[in-house]
């Protein structure tokens, strides 16, 4: 569990952490690499 | 864990990243894909990533200084539109200079006092740099400007009560709060019938 990276700036490699997405399913940001990717953060609140 | 990792605590936000996972572009707070500006930056950023060769290379970043150079160039021939401080405000923002940024939408706001999304931004950028109190004060004139708008809103919830947010979202309470506000009971704008 990654805690605490710091801000985040252009240029700047993102870590490979894993997040759920809309179904629960654990995405990992490298399972994309070799293509773009938007992430895209949003709440139902 | 996003939030930690970008410092963000405002929503909706976009990142793209390269084919290497290298972050290309940010925009934390306000990040909208319907707005025709949004989506064409975001496209245009996908069209260059899409030709770049995802291994061995040397990112070529965005070239946020060229973004800005033109909108100084328009603003040297218009400078009293407050649009176009807007703009300048959120190129700086996206490229992560929140001091330009808040100068920039300071001027925006000097000549344009009823533009809610300079308001909006404006308290984004506050946020950023830790003026909590600020950040609310200017959400708030954003929310007198546009009183339905319930990301405004919320944003200010959020700076005031973040236990109701974090680490789940207390939708109990958000009702609650929302039948206050539309009584009036509260100092924010009334929610409109």
């Amino acid at each position: 569990m990654l805690e605490r990276a710091g801000k985040l700036a252009i240029g700047d490699l993102m870590p490979d952490v894993a997040l759920p997405d809309l179904d629960g399913r654990a995405l990992r940001i490298g399972d994309f690499r070799g293509r773009p990717l938007l992430v895209f953060m949003w709440a139902s609140w | 864990m996003l939030g930690r990792l970008l410092d963000f605590d405002v929503v909706p936000n976009g990142v793209l990243l390269d084919a290497e996972g290298r972050v290309v572009f940010m925009h934390l707070g306000g990040f909208d894909l319907r707005r025709d500006e949004v989506r064409a930056r975001v496209e245009g950023l996908l069209d260059e990533l899409t030709d770049r060769k995802p291994s061995g290379s040397t990112p070529t970043l965005p070239q946020h200084g060229l973004e800005v150079e033109t909108l100084l160039t328009e603003l040297a021939e218009a400078p009293d539109d407050g649009d176009l401080w807007t703009e300048l405000a959120e190129a700086h923002a996206r490229a992560g200079d929140a001091a330009a940024a808040l100068a920039a939408y300071e001027r925006a706001l000097a000549r344009a006092p009823a533009l809610g999304a300079a308001h909006f931004g404006h308290g984004t950028t506050l946020a950023r740099l830790g003026r909590a109190d600020e950040a609310v004060a200017a959400w708030k004139r954003a929310l007198e400007l546009d009183p339905a708008n319930f990301v405004i809103r919320k944003q200010i919830w959020a700076h005031r009560h973040p236990e109701k947010f974090w680490p789940d979202i207390d939708f109990t309470w958000q009702r609650e709060e929302m039948a206050r506000e539309r009584a009036g009971a509260s100092d924010l704008p009334p929610v409109p019938q």
